[in-house]
């Protein structure tokens, strides 16, 4: 940042989508997993994700607090269930 | 309606970010960041200004707000002093709309924000992009025929941050790569919210 202007990426832990999967299931009971799917990281395939670097340095530098992905899951189950 | 839980760090950080500026526009506020903004800044905002595609009334988080369509003279009226810049079809809309139509809506947004960089009193704005843009850097100038969602959001990147140093508007860029939220609009569009959307309805993934 120059004081002027400011680029921010989201960051956050890779996460794979059987990983995803297996924390909503989780959090839903009696939710079953159909398909499993190879994580992306074992294959040859272009990740789309920021490098987290931004992201690491500007949650440190304010202090910040980021929603675990245990709430942010919580916290869509509770919407869906009931919109905000 | 349950009110969306809202993250503490993210209410302080909000609270200091909007001290002392009474004036906030919200562009594409019936949207999911756009409804995720209002949650976090309507207590600390004196004077807001919504605006939409579509004149109506939302309801966030068990409050009402009116959200009227884009008016230069109405802006004007208004004088912004900080501008949160959510309006963008994103890319499930170009079906809807066709190539053209898409392009051209899209730039007429991105011309809107534009705009506002020339008005004397708006001292920033916050806009959120997307790391398609990213991806669409240093591809070919035709890239837009493939991407047009990726490549528009670059082209918008570029002449933002052009626009608002020449103006000394402070101007901010928030690139979206992965996120979450409550207000998600098309939850079957993203994997975190399709996936529970899936547990909660059929209860199987």
């Amino acid at each position: 940042m120059d004081g002027v202007t400011g680029e921010l990426d989201s960051g956050g832990r890779l996460v794979e989508m059987t990983e995803l999967a297996l924390e909503i299931a989780a959090q839903v009971e009696g939710t079953n997993i159909v398909e499993k799917v190879p994580n992306r990281s074992e294959k040859d395939v272009q990740q789309y994700c920021s490098d987290n670097a931004g992201w690491e340095a500007q949650i440190e530098a304010r202090n910040y607090l980021p929603a675990s992905l245990s709430s942010q899951i919580a916290n869509v189950i509770t919407a869906l269930r009931s919109p905000p | 309606m349950a009110e969306a839980p809202l993250s503490l760090s993210a209410l302080n950080l909000t609270a200091s970010a909007l001290l002392g500026k009474p004036r906030v526009l919200v562009l594409g506020a019936g949207g999911w960041f756009g409804k995720t903004a209002l949650s976090l800044i309507a207590r600390h905002t004196k004077s807001l200004m919504l605006v939409g595609s579509h004149e109506r009334a939302v309801v966030v988080n068990g409050r009402p707000f009116h959200i009227e369509k884009w008016s230069e003279e109405e802006v004007a009226k208004f004088r912004p002093e900080i501008v949160l810049d959510f309006a963008y079809l994103i890319r499930s809309f170009l079906t809807d709309h066709g190539f053209s139509d898409y392009v051209q809506i899209n730039r007429e947004l991105s011309q809107r924000v534009l705009s506002l960089a020339f008005l004397g009193w708006v001292e920033g704005i916050l806009t959120v992009s997307s790391g398609d843009a990213i991806e669409a850097r240093n591809r070919p100038s035709t890239y837009i025929e493939t991407d047009p969602y990726g490549a528009l959001r670059d082209e918008f990147e570029r002449k933002f941050l052009e626009e608002t140093h020449r103006h000394s508007v402070r101007a901010f860029i928030a690139r979206a790569w992965s996120v979450s939220g409550g207000f998600v609009g098309k939850p079957m569009n993203y994997a975190l919210s399709s996936f529970v959307l899936q547990a909660v309805t059929a209860k199987r993934i």
